[in-house]
């Protein structure tokens, strides 16, 4: 088990390596001063120039710069943003919180409700199974894009009955504490809070429909598939035979055994669920980092730019690998596939 | 499996939630802005963003503009005297008046004499320590020339004043009235100076006006609490939010969200959509503004009033009504938008004469012409849409065999890149910022303008200049109008730029508000808003 967790560690580093490698090679081409776009200062003075020279060590050599990029970077200076001349990694941490709120929402939303109608769908009596399977199909089908505004349409604008855009009416000034409204409120000692949290719940409810509906119908299919094999299986049979409720076979026996397949689907989906959730920001309007990235993308800010796709990239990286340990928990056997 | 229940009850209490307490719901607004201030010092600036944020809500002046009559009525000066020779202008100052305080300032005394004269000073006098803190750039003052001729300020007593002037300036009691004219205090900027950080003076501001500022946070906020001590009349607010929302579908989608009780700027294409909401209204004021084409003077062919006129001529104003301003301004045929005082009905409107365009194209011996036109990337309340306007120009300009390019970038570019007067014409406008008719012109249209760069026709022609300066100058207001008539004629022969249209300002707003929030001479002010009972 330690040999693998070494593997994986070394994955994890030899990938942020090459990340990190591909978006200093990127800022020393973008159009602009190179100086400009690895620190964000938009006019550096001649002292100014001479510093940052040395910190970023352009002049001894791309493989020197290199690493002294990657050490600026690691070690939490990800440079001013240019539009605003604040720290980017300020900036980031202003909107990582938001984005996170929504996603981890949307991920738990797709389990809840997932999970359950996966087992249904796996169901081979009645017409539910099918009726689900169609769904998912829709499901799957039908673009984040359109879905977000439709729902907007519709609950926001047409019937007026959620708030369409936003986070939080911001008549309630909330201390930021850890960034996550969903916590900061209730530990906020406003009297209001009561009606704050209920405001942020509102503002919550479209975005995270419309994010979850694809990583939903990923279970829903997912743990579909893998009970049918499972219910299949031989111990299931001698179970069943022994007399086993039914439901409890599929409660205890056959449902931890199908999560493996479906947690291996879903991180590999992680990324289209990240870019599901800068296209859903972008539709309400959620101050999130995709809002954040796609705003410094328009105004040119590429030291804002750079910064925020390390940091969507990275947590891109080390969920999957978190992911892959915990199925690799939870699944022996995928260790021994991998070691062969 | 015990702990299953705890799940779903958690999320019921949530989505139930529990609304006890609204009150602090009610006595706030939140107002959708376009955009970021860059300054908190209306001094600085004549962005309507960062006036629309700063002027009437952090700020006084020692005049104020009526909202409705356009008349001048004491705010910080309890009154006023003028000289014989209208040279000399005395004020008496309010006794009474609080500044903010904030983390790092608390005044010790009221606004008294000497914050007057660091205001004003700062602005006129290059020597001042705090003249070129944050750029030195007064594009209001210096456009006006007020910077030169506002020959000194003499502090009498605590509370009595006497401004000095070069020369008798008709305007001089509105331009110190306009929303650039605030009154910020000179304690708070000794005490940064002292602590070496003057820049502070236009981020952190410290002013009189019914609100202070809490906090501003870029691209998403910022959050103003009601100044308790106001001085004026007590405001209902206790809390104002500008929620910064650049984009006005948005700002639409919030209004009718219910997020934002005001929202900025409406296209003209989602006003119809507003209208469709029972608790949601619109509220529109014909605008002191007027969107134009200015044509490059300076630079050849244009430098030929011939070719001015011709491509004026190929110009049709209405289809640009229909087309980007959907029937809600009215088309221009000067500079003075109709509410003007000085408005002349009889000023003939503009032609529109292809045929005659062409023949002027060739005497003046130019058969074929290509030129480019910048079109604002964003919209403006004088003009929604610029792209869409240069477009119509295109068609127009095409059928006199013209091209016309169409160049754009991004605001800040745009701005930036108009300073060096590359273009061969470009598509702008200008909103007023008092009821002065000079207003109109000296800032458009004045040698001095050349320098401050709100002169975007670069037009400098002496005669003119002095038509404007004696206009100024002159106090009684039926000679005044006959001047401006005379040069509004003027300005149809040599259309160093080409009125286009008077927009209507709007804003959406929520029903359940009452009070204005427009005024005719520009800006936003909510303190004389309260909520329906």
């Amino acid at each position: 088990m330690l040999t693998y967790l070494l593997r994986r560690l070394n994955l994890l580093i030899l990938t942020t390596l090459v990340l990190l490698g591909l978006l200093y090679f990127a800022s020393l081409n973008m159009p602009g001063d190179p100086l400009t776009t690895l620190s964000g200062i938009p006019h550096p003075s001649e002292q100014q120039r001479a510093d940052l020279t040395e910190t970023y060590r352009l002049e001894h050599g791309h493989i020197q710069g290199y690493l002294a990029f990657v050490g600026q970077r690691l070690s939490g200076n990800f440079g001013l943003s240019q539009a605003s001349g604040i720290p980017v990694s300020q900036e980031l941490m202003q909107v990582l919180p938001a984005t996170i709120e929504l996603s981890v929402l949307a991920v738990l939303l797709s389990l809840i409700v997932g999970i359950p109608l996966g087992i249904l769908a796996a169901s081979r009596r009645g017409p539910l199974p099918k009726i689900l399977w169609t769904g998912t199909l829709l499901g799957f089908s039908v673009p984040i894009f359109w879905l977000g505004l439709l729902l907007m349409l519709t609950f926001g604008l047409e019937w007026d009955l959620l708030p369409p855009s936003g986070r939080l009416n911001l008549l309630y000034d909330i201390p930021q504490v850890t960034g996550f409204l969903l916590i900061d409120i209730p530990l906020s000692d406003a009297s209001w809070r009561g009606a704050a949290l209920q405001d942020a719940v509102n503002h919550l409810i479209l975005p995270t429909l419309a994010l979850a509906t694809l990583p939903c119908t990923i279970v829903i299919r997912t743990i579909r598939a893998a009970m049918l094999a499972e219910m299949d299986k031989n111990y299931i049979r001698a179970l069943t035979a022994r007399g086993v409720h039914h439901w409890s076979l599929i409660l205890h026996h056959a449902l931890p055994n199908s999560l493996a397949p479906m947690l291996r689907t879903l991180s590999l989906q992680l990324g289209q669920l990240i870019s599901g959730a800068i296209v859903v920001e972008m539709i309400f309007t959620w101050p999130g980092i995709g809002n954040w990235l796609l705003s410094a993308q328009y105004q040119g800010d590429h030291t804002s730019l750079t910064g925020g796709i390390l940091v969507v990239s990275l947590s891109i990286i080390v969920t999957a690998i978190a992911l892959e340990i915990a199925q690799a928990l939870l699944n022996p056997i995928n260790r021994k596939e991998i070691h062969g | 499996m015990a702990r299953s229940w705890l799940l779903p009850v958690l999320l019921a209490g949530l989505l139930t939630g529990c609304s006890d307490n609204n009150i602090h719901h009610d006595a706030g607004l939140v107002y959708c802005s376009e955009g970021n201030p860059e300054t908190f010092n209306p001094q600085l600036t004549t962005s309507g963003t960062a006036i629309d944020a700063t002027a009437k809500q952090l700020y006084n002046r020692l005049l104020r503009i009526d909202a409705n009559t356009g008349e001048l009525q004491p705010e910080l000066a309890l009154s006023w005297l003028v000289s014989e020779d209208q040279r000399e202008y005395r004020f008496v100052l309010r006794q009474d008046v609080r500044f903010h305080h904030n983390d790092r300032f608390v005044p010790s005394r009221h606004l008294n004499a000497d914050d007057v004269l660091f205001s004003f000073n700062r602005v006129i006098d290059s020597t001042h320590p705090y003249h070129s803190v944050s750029g030195g750039h007064y594009p209001f003052f210096q456009g006006i020339g007020l910077d030169r001729n506002l020959l000194a300020i003499e502090r009498i007593s605590d509370h009595e004043l006497r401004f000095v002037l070069a020369q008798p300036s008709a305007s001089f009691l509105a331009d110190i009235a306009t929303d650039f004219a605030a009154i910020l205090s000179a304690e708070y900027g000794e005490q940064l100076l002292r602590h070496g950080e003057p820049e502070r003076l236009d981020s952190q501001p410290i002013g009189t006006g019914p609100f202070y500022l809490k906090d501003f946070l870029r691209n998403r906020h910022i959050r103003y609490a009601r100044h308790e001590g106001y001085w004026g009349p007590r405001v209902e607010l206790d809390q104002l939010v500008f929620d910064i929302t650049p984009s006005s579908t948005t700002r639409v989608i919030k209004l009718i969200g219910g997020d934002c009780d005001v929202a900025a700027l409406p296209q003209i294409s989602e006003l119809s959509v507003i209208q469709r909401y029972d608790d949601l209204a619109i509220d529109a004021r014909p605008g002191l503004n007027v969107a134009f084409w200015a044509f490059n003077t300076q630079k050849p062919p244009l430098d030929d009033p011939r070719v001015r006129q011709a491509l004026s001529l190929a110009v049709d104003k209405r289809r640009i009504l229909t087309a980007v301003y959907h029937n809600t301004a009215v088309s221009s045929k000067g500079l003075l938008p109709p509410i003007s005082w000085a408005y002349d009905p009889n000023l003939p409107e503009f032609p529109h004469d292809p045929l005659r365009a062409r023949q002027l194209l060739d005497s003046a011996g130019y058969s074929e012409l290509e030129l480019n036109v910048w079109a604002m990337p964003v919209s403006r309340i004088y003009n929604p849409n610029a792209i869409k306007t240069a477009e119509i120009l295109q068609q127009d300009l095409a059928k006199i065999g013209v091209r016309l390019n169409i160049v754009s970038y991004e605001w800040g570019g745009f701005i930036s890149k108009l300073e060096h007067a590359e273009y061969d014409s470009v598509l702008i406008g200008w909103a007023a910022d008092n009821l002065d008719p000079d207003n109109f012109f000296t800032p458009l249209l004045s040698c001095d303008a050349l320098l401050s760069g709100s002169n975007r026709a670069r037009w400098c022609d002496p005669q003119f200049d002095a038509l404007m300066a004696q206009a100024k100058a002159t106090e009684d207001k039926a000679t005044r109008r006959r001047l401006y008539s005379q040069l509004e004629h003027q300005l149809q022969q040599q259309l160093p730029l080409l009125p286009l249209a008077h927009a209507n300002r709007t804003l959406g707003r929520q029903r359940k508000w009452q009070g204005p929030i427009l005024h005719t001479s520009g800006g936003v002010d909510f303190t004389q808003l309260s909520k329906e009972p």
